[in-house]
């Protein structure tokens, strides 16, 4: 196991190398630049003092020499500061990633809660009522966006349940944990919400599928009860290709929390990010590209870690 | 999820301007104020005025809206749509950090807001400048500052006196080669002859220096620290405005506490809340909805909304404003194109907009008439509607024939179409971005495109990124086709004249048009008051007898914001450009 997890860790090299290289690129592959949005339409024609921002920021040499110099600054996690703000980014990632951290888990968290009973329901009961029922549940909840639920929510609030309105800033769980969990706890449920309905049907086809095995089969011949079958039998190794599709959603949702976020004003990876790729901010979205990476390939790990001790059949060497 | 530049903009102008109808200051020009010197403090002092070549003075009538402030008002919950891009003045053209760093450092000049003064006609007052005085040339100001001007008490400043060194620096900064935002003043040189005097030597005469010198867009005095490495003006913020840096919080919000040495209220005692804290909320519909639970003093409120909001909100103190953002579709300028050929091309285009209907459209005027609601619908000329002091009115006769093109007469459109070679209509390009401006410009931009396309002017549309195509290509002028965007909001009139007709990058069709280039000019440097008033008439006349840049009304209709009831005088205060923090946020109190 030991050499198996070194040998994925030294995997990540190269496919860090990638990131690094392609984020470098792409970002400067947009049409225009940073110091034309630091310009705006002020300075638009003025070639002087963009020239003497470039200086300054040293985008003035080529690429390849900026991508090497940029590679050794993150080497040493330096991810260098913002050239809009001047702000150290890995500061502000530190600032950022715990509150999306925390949005993500409580999003699964809620995503689970809806989607593992409803799925396992819709499996035992299949082809009922209740298995119609919960697989219209589970699309609707594909269906509608979270934007809009989120925006529905806080419309409906601010009109007829003032006592409903969210925090109007955001409180740290350090600060008062309670008034944290009544910041998120709703963008993390409509952030479920959305995750549960594919969870759900994921839930409910690996369940039936197990359901089908020649040992669940001898497990009902044995007369044993439907709970013990369930709990056991089946959702033991029904849930384990589930861990995969939850183990991928979190580096989703570090990066694709920003509309939720923006809604329920909360300063989140999301924000920051949109609004680094707006103004171009080169070393912000390099560096969040490559946290992004580093999560996806860690979550990656993380799955398969899990999958060894939850199947007992499976072994890395 | 209308969260973008403009709806931004607008939104914070909008949560800090009253509507004061389309009042405009006759007589109120640059020249008025060559001799600008402040016998008191406060919005409610004496101002002596003189022109500078008669060098007659005149008193302003005392007025004192401030007698009735009620100190220790508490914290003036207000919000921010977002973060300001860098906090340094220097760093950034952004309106947000402009918005910042007016609220921390002072400028010689600012504008004056109060009861009774329109947002057409806010003029400049001192600031940290206790007089400003020019040579009947008007090639030379001497500028004096105020003896009491104090930059805040942190460290390392300690509430020391401004001095002229401070200004001297802040002035190298700000026309240094990595600033943001050089002043486009005609200054030959800047001399620093006493511990307590500028002088500005131009290398024309400018009517409008006073005016530059108070735009929030221009020049900040910093402390000289800021510039030695006493302090980051990057991280933190430490000058003489009227509040103190307390905490900032990316995202999520600013905290500033009142400057109680203020030098502006030094008599009123203003700021009179005790603090100020600024949420940022980027989203509209929690904005409001914070607002309906009483989260917050101030915010924005969509014309969809207003109707809910004065209902459900007892003694909501509603504001609307005329706008002062313009609208406009431009050309490309190429010699073969339609409109260059023949300029009915393009008063035929105007004359294709029915701008009553853009105007229903954006503003959802006829609701809010029916609900009782007064909406102003003026429709911008050369200048936006809202600068009521230069504006001419499109529909009105000082007009003349020009004011023909402005009318929605498709037939008409078609006969000039024709007449200039293109019975059948022509194909061409239409551009603009969408992910900038917000939801009412971008309806409008469609909308535009049916009007020209039902009178033959068939396009294939362009929408373009703000960032990577329109503002680094379209609006500098390298587009082919049609474009349709929006201008940024000068305090000073004259620049919209300097933009369009001389030989600058946002002369977006590259006009070249003698004529027009001299009222640019003229404009510019004109000290007379009436002579520049005329200026300013003609060149709306000319501008539309041939259409180079055809005005719209997106930003013409009125923005509404909702002030808490108790905000005592939330509605008496409007100003210019980005200057709320130091111009109005200070006279609000309690009742």
């Amino acid at each position: 196991m030991q050499r198996y997890i070194a040998r994925r860790l030294l995997l990540m090299i190269p496919t860090l190398l990638g990131v690094t290289f392609v984020v470098f690129l792409m970002v400067r592959a947009v049409p225009g630049d940073v110091i034309d949005q630091i310009l705006g339409d002020f300075g638009a024609g003025d070639a002087a003092t963009k020239e003497a921002l470039r200086k300054e920021y040293s985008l003035d040499g080529n690429l390849a020499a900026q991508y090497v110099r940029w590679l050794g600054d993150v080497v040493r996690f330096d991810f260098g500061n913002s050239i809009i703000s001047d702000r150290n980014v890995l500061g502000e990632l530190k600032n950022y990633l715990p509150v999306t951290l925390e949005l993500s888990l409580l999003a699964i968290f809620f995503s689970l809660l809806i989607a593992l009973p409803v799925g396992i329901i819709s499996a035992i009961r299949q082809d009922t009522p209740i298995d119609y029922f919960c697989r219209s549940f589970a699309i609707s909840l594909l269906a509608v966006p979270g934007f809009w639920v989120a925006l529905m929510l806080i419309t409906l609030a601010g009109r007829y349940f003032t006592w409903g309105v969210p925090p109007k800033s955001y409180i740290a769980f350090t600060d008062d944990p309670i008034g944290n969990l009544r910041m998120l706890a709703v963008p993390a449920m409509i952030l479920g919400a959305g995750l549960s309905g594919g969870v759900m049907r994921f839930t409910r086809s690996t369940m039936l599928e197990v359901l089908r095995q020649d040992y669940v089969r001898t497990a009902w011949s044995k007369g044993l009860s439907e709970r013990v079958i369930i709990t056991r039998h089946v959702m033991r190794n029904a849930l384990i290709p589930v861990v995969t599709v939850v183990g991928l959603q979190l580096p989703i949702l570090v990066g694709g929390t920003v509309i939720i976020e923006s809604v329920y004003s909360i300063p989140g990876m999301g924000r920051f990010y949109v609004s680094a790729v707006n103004a171009q901010d080169y070393p912000v979205v390099q560096a969040i590209n490559v946290l992004v990476a580093l999560v996806v390939i860690f979550a990656n790990l993380g799955v398969d870690l899990v999958y060894s001790i939850l199947d007992p059949r499976i072994r890395y060497s | 999820m209308a969260n973008n530049y403009w709806d931004s903009y607008w939104r914070e102008r909008r949560s800090r301007r009253r509507f004061l109808g389309s009042a405009a200051a006759a007589g109120v020009g640059a020249s008025a104020l060559a001799l600008v010197g402040c016998g008191d403090d406060d919005g409610g002092g004496t101002e002596q005025l003189a022109t500078p070549t008669s060098g007659a003075a005149a008193t302003a009538t005392p007025v004192d809206p401030l007698a009735g402030a009620k100190k220790n008002s508490g914290t003036l919950k207000h919000v921010l749509a977002g973060d300001p891009p860098t906090l340094d003045p220097y760093g950034n053209i952004s309106f947000l950090t402009k918005g910042h760093a007016v609220a921390h450092y002072s400028r010689l000049f600012m504008y004056k807001s109060g009861p009774g003064i329109a947002y057409g006609s806010v003029r400049p007052t001192p600031d940290a400048a206790a007089s400003a005085e020019s040579t009947p040339d008007g090639l030379k100001w001497t500028v004096k500052l105020r003896p009491n001007v104090k930059f805040h008490d942190i460290a390392p400043v300690n509430g020391r006196l401004m001095t002229s060194e401070d200004v001297k620096v802040s002035w190298e900064r700000a026309t240094s080669a990595t600033s943001t935002n050089k002043p486009t003043l005609p200054v030959a040189k800047v001399e620093y002859p006493d511990a307590s005097t500028i002088v500005f030597t131009l290398t024309r005469p400018s009517g409008t220096f006073l005016d530059d010198m108070a735009d929030t867009n221009v020049f900040y005095i910093m402390p000289k620290e800021a510039f030695s490495g006493g302090f980051d003006p990057a991280k933190t913020a430490i000058g003489s405005g009227p509040w103190v840096w307390k905490s900032y919080e990316p995202s999520v919000k600013f905290v500033r506490t009142r400057n109680p040495a203020w030098h502006v209220g030094a008599t009123s005692g203003a700021p009179f809340f005790d603090s100020v804290e600024h949420a940022i909320i980027p989203e509209y519909a929690n904005r409001l909805a914070q607002y309906l639970a009483g989260n917050l003093d101030v915010s924005d409120v969509n014309a969809d909304d207003l109707s809910s909001v004065i209902k459900q909100v007892a003694g909501a103190r509603i504001v609307g404003t005329s706008g002062p953002t313009l609208s406009f579709t431009f050309f490309d300028s190429d010699p073969a194109s339609p409109w260059n050929k023949d300029p009915r091309v393009r008063q035929a285009i105007s004359m294709a907009y029915d701008r009553d209907v853009l105007m229903e459209l954006g503003y959802n005027v006829k609701k809010l008439r029916d609900a009782g609601i007064k909406v102003e619908t003026n429709w911008h000329n050369l200048f936006p509607a809202g600068e009521t002091a230069w504006w001419v009115n499109p529909t009105g006769p000082e007009m003349g024939a020009a004011g023909k093109f402005f009318k929605y007469n498709p037939t008409d459109a078609k006969a000039l179409l024709s007449a200039a070679g293109y019975p059948n209509g022509f194909d061409t390009t239409y551009q603009y971005t969408a992910n900038r401006y917000g939801k009412l410009f971008n309806d409008i931009a469609e909308a535009n495109q049916s009007f020209q396309a039902a009178i033959g002017v068939r396009s294939t549309t362009d929408v373009q990124d703000y960032s990577s195509k329109y503002i680094t290509q379209t609006f500098l002028g390298d587009f082919k086709g049609i474009a349709f965007g929006y201008q940024t909001p000068f305090p000073e009139a004259g620049s919209y004249l300097t933009r369009f007709f001389t030989d600058v990058p946002t002369n977006h069709s590259r006009i070249k048009d003698p004529e027009m280039t001299k009222l640019a000019t003229d404009a510019a440097s004109e000290l007379n008051a009436e002579k520049r008033k005329q200026i300013m008439v003609d060149a709306q006349k000319k501008n539309a007898e041939k259409m180079y840049y055809i005005p719209n009304v997106a930003g013409a209709g009125t923005g509404w914001a909702a002030g808490a009831a108790k905000l005592g005088n939330y509605q008496e205060f409007v100003t210019k450009a980005y200057g709320a923090p130091a111009e109005t946020h200070p006279f609000w109190y309690r009742a």
